[in-house]
């Protein structure tokens, strides 16, 4: 018997007994399955770079106007669930009143995907020093950290606005606010690594781009995809 | 108990009771099962295994295990010390009306003593009878009598009673030739309860055949196996007989009866829980402790309890609790085969929960194949749809007929007959089903790792099927490991490197087995049986010892069967093998056919079987072996000088038998043909009518035989014979000291003996 971390109710996890009988740790479940079906998994039709889901067609608009001001350069993004009430009430319970134990939540909706990815580095995107020091920890790392080993090659200049702040047109126009964080050692193939950037929600692109952009300028001849748990 | 301890209970993981449960399985085979060290080792590393994954992933509860454990423990080893009885002029001995029969005065049945439970018998006096009878226990003091410990099964295959006595705590068995008996009028509890029980068996009884007997299995969870053989036997071809024992089906029942009356009477529902618990502890009583009714009732109590107490616990874990409970009052209760089955049963339907009906049932029929094979030796493939056909026939018909029955035959027996013969329509259906073996597989008897492995693979298969999980091996390639396995271990029993002759211990009589290796032949030289003086219907021997021992090697047909002569320790049981194996040729020494009462025992049975008459000189031949003919001459009657002697050689070993052959006979063999043998069945169980010492002197065997029966009234065998062998130095063994002895041949191996009773070994 566990109690849910979202509606604190008490629940029975669904029971797998390959986990009982296998000698590895398994993670309990933190949510209950009510809780666990309010967030709505991307299914169907879904643009082919930034998973978002879509009636037709096979770019989304927004990627569209990516391809255009990169030249086709598009950044390919892996998201799992929709943006939706439910998932905007996690969000704020954890990113705005720093929830710390929320996190777990998050990991078990990405736990399975994440751990199954093969690639070099996994570079979390920053947050800015002001809003690290108000919350003590790192929104980002927090969740990925458990799942994969992180390099966190990038930092985030002091003053930046916060994205979830702004309305779509203000953060398209959101200057480049990241810088490669130098006193992280590295290792030689990072040049040519293939690189996955961690965030939290996917909503226009616009940070996820920039990070990119910011890691490209260093290590041009990186292959860099992203993953976010919503888009 | 604080009820925040009891909260804590309930608060382990998902998964947590049910290894606690196998831990603790695992330490009782450890205490009660386990014989051979390779046993021993898998007990230890299935304990070892429960513990790492208890330790490892819930490492919280460590205390609680620890507890469980040591409890455990503690109650193993009280249930461990042996209680001996021991018979002096103080013992006494209680002995309940339900809990003994008596039939022509003669009583047996289980008594009680101060610490334990033995087996008791001998006669009982009129008057002490009737208090019997009216239900009241008795007390025997003053008892002389003989005191012993329960035998063994001497043979392959053959049930044993001392495992299954063991499994309830009784060791011994006491006849007694006289003692004296005081009827108790006592109004205890206990008292009371055993007369309830004693007044259902006398009240059941009373019923016609097939009501009795549906309602003293459905409610008492016993049944007259001798008169309702027939019926047993159908629904065991079947593989339905699950359904006639009490089990857990029947808690469901009753609370669903008991919960519907409570609801009409308005009451609440922690009243009708009250009142199903009463009901279900009457029930436990009445079947004793029946394992599959005490599991599905501890199952229901921890379900209830957790719903009122609003605890959201996995069924899982309620099935390890209850199993918890269960060996802790019973540490001894998983050396009942019915408690095995029943417990793999609840885990198997907790492991295909999510799956169709159907397929549901299927996956439950394969989990519980190798326990059947372990302990039946066979398997009906279309079990499943004989479910199908048998399952609505027992819930719609049997069920409410027997029911009904129970409840208004105390007003009128006018109804009885009707119902009855409601349920002569469908025993016939049944046994006429039965009858044509579909799907029937005489598989032959696995040993337990064998049963172990398959079970495991089973569960994985379920497991793959159910969870996807990423394992190295796919469902596929587990279904295709679990058929391959079935067939290596089939091909193991039907096609073995190694052939035998085996002497069955038949008690008083003769009956050889000889098999041989690529192809397998089976020939069998006299079936056994017993002289029936009462002239009463008793089951025969060959159903408790040849049959399964025949099932327990995957046989089912015999290539030839030798009748030596007319006698019934020799013959008596042909019929009812010629009834439940399929035998091809019956040999037999010329003449006999012509004797009636040998012609009553073929009547009616033969339908493909070829009768060959023999005389000596004389071959059969057969692919790997070649019997010869070496007596008699002249056509006979079927008496003991008119024997059938047979003569083979396999693995470079010379073998004679001579049935019940006089010294006369064996003179004549003496003369006639030049033999020399390796191993001699020696004539007529020992008696000095036979083993002329020149004969013995020229055939001069390595070995000889005795196949007769411990303390026979012939006293076979006899000195004079013992006396001759140890003149001439001749080696002897016998089916009294050793049960059955198998000489085991070919497969590139030396030929050695087996001896059933190690005891016996010399």
């Amino acid at each position: 018997m566990r109690q849910c971390l979202l509606c604190e109710q008490e629940f029975i996890p669904p029971i797998k007994f390959a986990q009982i009988f296998s000698l590895k740790n398994f993670r309990q479940p933190k949510i209950c399955f009510h809780c666990l079906n309010q967030f709505e998994k991307l299914t169907g039709n879904r643009c082919s770079v930034c998973s978002k889901m879509m009636e037709q067609g096979i770019i989304c608009s927004d990627c569209k106007k990516w391809q255009k001001i990169y030249q086709g350069e598009v950044l390919h993004n892996s998201a799992l669930y929709r943006y939706n009430s439910a998932f905007h009430d996690l969000m704020v319970a954890y990113k705005r009143r720093g929830d710390y134990v929320l996190r777990e939540v998050l990991q078990e909706l990405s736990w399975d995907y994440l751990s199954k990815t093969e690639f070099d580095y996994y570079i979390p995107v920053p947050t800015s020093p002001g809003h690290q020091v108000k919350r003590q920890f790192d929104t980002i790392s927090a969740v990925y950290g458990d799942i994969v080993s992180l390099t966190p090659l990038l930092a985030k200049k002091e003053g930046s606005h916060a994205q979830g702040e702004k309305n779509k047109e203000e953060r398209l126009k959101t200057p480049q606010s990241f810088f490669i964080d130098k006193t992280i050692k590295i290792k030689e193939n990072i040049q040519t690594g293939k690189v996955l950037l961690l965030d939290d929600i996917y909503t226009t692109g616009r940070t996820l781009y920039h990070a990119r952009d910011c890691l490209k300028s260093r290590f041009p001849g990186m292959h860099i995809e992203s993953f976010s748990i919503c888009r | 108990m604080p009820v925040s301890r009891i909260n804590s209970l309930f608060k382990n993981d998902v998964g947590f009771y049910l290894l606690t449960a196998l831990l603790l399985i695992a330490i009782s085979f450890l205490a009660f099962i386990c014989d051979s060290f390779s046993q021993k080792i898998v007990c230890i590393s299935a304990a070892g295994y429960f513990s790492f994954l208890l330790l490892k992933k819930y490492a919280a509860s460590l205390k609680l295990v620890l507890v469980l454990v040591t409890l455990f423990i503690g109650s193993i080893i009280l249930n461990k010390k042996e209680v001996h009885f021991e018979l002096s002029e103080q013992s006494q001995i209680q002995i309940y009306p339900d809990q003994v029969r008596v039939k022509d005065n003669y009583l047996t049945g289980v008594g009680h003593f101060k610490q334990g439970k033995i087996l008791i018998s001998g006669k009982v006096p009129t008057e002490q009878e009737n208090n019997l009878k009216q239900g009241l226990p008795l007390i025997v003091s003053q008892i002389k009598g003989e005191c012993g410990i329960i035998e063994p099964a001497t043979n392959i295959g053959e049930f044993d009673y001392q495992t299954y006595y063991a499994a309830k705590g009784i060791t011994q068995k006491i006849k007694y030739f006289s003692c004296e008996m005081k009827a108790v009028k006592s109004n205890g509890v206990i008292t009371g309860l055993h007369k309830l029980r004693f007044n259902l068996q006398k009240y059941f009884q009373k019923m016609p055949q097939l009501l009795g007997l549906f309602a003293s299995e459905l409610l008492l969870g016993e049944n007259n196996a001798q008169e309702n053989q027939k019926i047993l036997n159908n629904y065991r071809d079947l593989g339905v007989i699950h359904l006639l024992s009490i089990s857990g089906l029947h808690v469901g029942l009753y609370v669903l009866i008991i919960s519907t009356i409570c609801f009409y009477l308005k009451m609440t529902d922690e009243e009708a829980f009250i009142c199903c618990c009463v009901v279900l502890l009457l029930g436990i009583f009445l079947s004793y402790g029946q394992a599959g009714f005490v599991r599905a009732s501890l199952t229901y109590f921890l379900g209830k309890i957790c719903k009122f107490k609003g605890y959201r616990v996995a069924a899982i874990d309620i099935l390890g609790l209850a199993c918890i409970l269960h060996i802790m009052i019973v540490p001894r209760l998983f050396m009942m085969a019915g408690a095995i089955l029943s417990y793999l049963l609840a885990l198997g339907l907790q492991l295909t929960n999510k799956f169709g009906k159907m397929q549901q049932s299927i996956l439950l029929n394969v989990l519980l194949t190798p326990l059947l094979l372990f302990y039946f030796y066979q398997v009906n493939f279309l079990t499943v749809l004989f479910n199908l056909m048998v399952v609505p026939y027992f819930n719609w018909v049997v069920m409410p007929v027997t029911f009904t029955n129970i409840v208004l035959f105390s007003f009128t027996k006018k109804l009885a007959p009707l119902f009855e013969q409601i349920l002569e329509l469908g025993e016939k259906a049944i046994g006429s089903l039965s009858n044509t073996q579909l799907g029937l597989l005489t598989f032959g008897k696995i040993n337990w790792w064998q049963c172990l492995i398959l079970i495991l693979i089973t569960m994985l298969l379920i497991i793959a099927l159910r969870e996807r999980p990423e394992w190295k091996f796919n469902k596929k390639e587990l279904s295709m490991v679990l058929i391959s396995t079935y067939l290596i271990f089939f091909g193991m029993i039907h096609f073995p490197l190694r052939g035998q002759v085996t002497f069955i211990d038949v008690g008083q009589g003769d009956s050889i087995l000889i098999t041989t290796p690529f192809p397998r032949k089976a020939y069998m030289i006299d079936t056994g049986g017993k002289l029936n003086f009462s002239g009463k219907k008793v089951t025969p021997q060959v159903n408790r010892i040849t049959i399964p021992f025949l099932k327990s090697l995957g046989i089912s047909t015999l290539d030839g069967v030798f009748v030596s002569h007319q006698d019934a320790d020799h013959v008596g049981d042909l019929g009812p093998l010629l009834e439940q194996v399929n035998v091809k040729r019956i040999f037999m020494a010329k003449g006999l056919i012509n004797n009636p009462s040998f012609q009553k025992r073929l009547n009616g049975r033969i339908k493909h079987t070829k009768l060959v008459e023999l005389l000596a000189g004389m071959q059969v031949k057969e692919p790997k072996i070649t019997f010869n003919v070496v007596y008699p001459y002249q056509p006979g009657e079927g008496k003991n000088e008119d024997s059938l002697s047979l003569f083979f050689r396999v693995a470079n070993k010379n073998w004679l038998f001579t049935g019940d052959l006089g010294q006369e006979g064996e003179k004549e063999i003496m003369q006639k043909s030049n033999l020399s043998v390796d191993y001699f069945k020696l004539g007529h169980h020992g008696s000095k009518t036979s083993s002329n010492p020149d004969f013995l002197r020229v055939i001069h065997p390595q070995k000889v035989f005795i196949s007769a029966g411990r303390k026979n009234r012939f006293g076979h065998p006899h000195q004079e014979t013992l006396t001759t062998l140890s003149e001439q130095q001749i080696p002897w063994v016998s089916t009294q000291d050793c049960g059955m002895i198998s000489w085991y041949y070919g497969g590139m191996q030396k030929s050695e003996f087996n001896y059933f009773l190690k005891r016996g070994k010399k």
